[in-house]
């Protein structure tokens, strides 16, 4: 109010210096002021709002203290009626955005609520992953056709949260556990048609409906549901080391490739290459194994592996060029790399300790490689996610392999002040290449 | 716009159905009464319940184990025990499971479908093992043994109406 109090003396002094004419000045101020008024929340509103909560509290109360009261046709019309009015006002209101948003989020959620309620009215107990099924089946349309950014996403992390827990849970309408006592009862045939059809609606609804990042998170998260599946204690459970290394690696590689191909930008790739710098990382372990692998024993086992590392090969090999640098040579060193991270993955099938070793030493090439490739050719590409990926990768590898090869100095204080000087001198040569290069891109980026 | 439109109505439509079928689907049902073990957990969605376990769960004709032993749905066949139990509304007669089926029989006896649910000792589920409390109700603090299951069978399936306690 003072600004307008403000403007208004200010456009009577500009019409008396003859800079404007007093009736310029008053249409002016008045524009102004019913701009300033407009959206803004008076006090009596404050009030108001204030005595409609208060309202709405009161009754929720009535409601909740009486609630094995009320009739259930009395219940299950309130609810059948507050589901029209959220869903009937969701279609009509479109702005504040807030508001239409907040009544599509309400919407969304309604259906659950009302599951719930009749589960209560009615005393019905069960499979306690159907009702999150209908759910799902319910709200899909408005994942689907919402003007609003808030229903897809909400739907697909859903959808996904009840591939996990439905498909690993040993009893419900989407379990894909095997029986602890029957080996051999595999589960029906329905379970694993309804989880591929949920898994195939997530991916869609991602490639469709979901923003760049987003979909990338969603790809990943179907990737690791499908690694779990060989984790569990599924029909498609693996328990030999080296196949669920070569299948990890071939879905890391698979998401790298499918995230740069729906445009993801450096920031969205930080998942899928964190991930398969882990998958790396983590096989070089392996030194440390003392025993062979056991035989893998089953034709799932040899299918799933070389399955997935033709699809990771299929993917790198038919990706559109330029998709992992703009620069030829560099793309052809990337794609070196991550088809190398498979080659090395699937040796491990072998089983034998001096190949599990070999790989091993190799992952650690691997990943030195990475690391260097990402810091050059994010200096080069003006990328500080690029080089802050290598520079993380590099000293994760030195830390790790120092401690390997040292870690017996940790016994004394002066092999931990030794230890700690060679720690700092790590990370201040790191840190300073890492600032040179981030100039360096930043040079390149202003030029 | 339209689609949404149409998911609205949808929705309406499913839950007014399933509502009306619910409403109905036990009207006149025969009532029969079964001895629970309870525990409290809390539901997310559907507030608090006691949940609840039968010995008809573990039915022990001998026909049965066979059925429980692999996945899928059973039949089973109700009748009065002959048991007296002393109730808070008086002496009411148990109900035991006394024969498995892969289909039920027209012959005038209380049958009632089950799931088989997989765990150490498989059991057979009614769809009755869940009683939602209100806050107040003093059966949250039900013990195992303590109450009795009032049940409306409508020949295919079962639906707890209430929890009465049991008289020492």
């Amino acid at each position: 109010m003072r600004y307008l109090k403000r403007l208004e003396r200010d456009l009577q002094a500009a019409a008396e210096a003859g800079i404007l004419s007093s009736e310029q000045g008053a249409r002016l101020a008045r524009f102004v002021a019913e701009r300033e008024n407009r959206g803004r929340i008076r006090g009596v509103v404050w009030i108001g709002i204030f005595a409609g909560l208060c309202i709405a509290a009161g009754l929720s109360l009535i409601a909740a203290h009486n609630w094995h009261l009320l009739p259930a046709q009395l219940k299950m019309g309130g609810f059948l009626l507050t589901l029209a009015v959220v869903g009937w006002l969701s279609q009509k209101i479109e702005s504040p955005a807030a508001a239409a948003v907040v009544l599509e989020v309400m919407w969304f959620f309604l259906p659950i609520v009302g599951i719930g309620l009749y589960a209560q009215i009615f005393q019905l107990s069960g499979d306690p992953v159907r009702p999150f099924l209908v759910w799902l089946a319910l709200t899909l349309p408005l994942a689907w056709w919402s003007r609003h950014p808030a229903a897809a996403p909400i739907h697909a992390a859903l959808a996904i949260l009840v591939l996990f827990w439905g498909t690993m849970s040993l009893n419900g309408t989407l379990t894909l556990l095997k029986d602890y006592k029957m080996d051999d009862a595999l589960p029906p045939m329905r379970n694993w048609a309804l989880a591929a059809a949920v898994a195939a609606w997530t991916a869609f609804l991602g490639a469709r409906r979901l923003r760049t990042s987003h979909q990338v998170v969603s790809s990943g998260a179907l990737l690791t549901w499908f690694l779990f599946l060989m984790i569990s204690r599924t029909p498609l459970q693996v328990k030999h080391e080296g196949v669920l290394f070569a299948a990890a690696v071939s879905l890391a590689v698979i998401w790298i490739i499918q995230s740069l191909y729906i445009g993801a930008t450096d920031a969205d790739c930080t998942l899928p290459r964190t991930a398969w710098i882990a998958a790396i990382y983590f096989m070089t372990f392996l030194w440390h194994y003392k025993k062979e692998f056991l035989p893998i024993g089953s034709i799932v086992g040899w299918g799933l592996a070389f399955g997935l590392a033709a699809l990771a090969g299929a993917a790198l090999a038919l990706s559109p060029p330029g998709i992992l640098s703009t620069d030829r040579a560099w793309e052809s060193r990337a794609k070196a790399i991550l088809g190398g991270s498979v080659a090395v993955a699937m040796v491990l099938l072998l089983g034998g300790l001096p190949v599990i070793h070999m790989a091993s030493l190799a992952a650690n090439g691997l990943l030195v490689a990475a690391g260097l490739g990402l810091m050059w050719h994010g200096s080069q590409r003006s990328s500080v996610a690029q080089i802050n990926a290598g520079v993380g990768t590099l000293f994760l590898l030195l830390v790790t392999r120092f401690i390997d090869v040292f870690g017996s100095f940790l016994e004394g204080g002066v092999g931990f002040i030794a230890v700690g000087c060679v720690f700092a001198g790590i990370a201040y040569a790191l840190q300073k290449s890492r600032a040179a290069m981030i100039d360096l891109a930043k040079k390149g980026a202003g030029a | 716009m339209r689609p949404l439109r149409a998911a609205l109505y949808v929705q309406l439509a499913f839950f007014a159905g399933w509502g009306a079928y619910l409403l109905t689907s036990h009207q006149g049902g025969k009532v029969l009464w079964l001895e629970t073990a309870p525990v409290d957990p809390r539901d997310l969605i559907s507030g608090h319940y006691v949940a609840l376990s039968y010995p008809i769960n573990q039915p022990a004709a001998s026909d049965c184990p066979g059925f429980l032993s692999k996945p899928g749905r059973v039949w089973v066949r109700l009748r009065p025990s002959g048991r007296r139990i002393e109730t808070a509304e008086g002496p009411v007669e148990a109900w035991d499971a006394v024969e498995c089926a892969s289909a039920p029989r027209s012959d005038g006896e209380v049958w009632a479908s089950a799931s088989i649910e997989r765990g150490w000792r498989n059991r057979a589920i009614f769809g009755i093992e869940r009683f939602y409390v209100n806050e107040n109700s003093p059966l949250r603090t039900a013990q195992s043994g303590q109450v009795v299951a009032k049940v409306s069978s409508n020949g295919r399936e079962l639906r707890i109406l209430d929890l009465i306690r049991r008289r020492p």
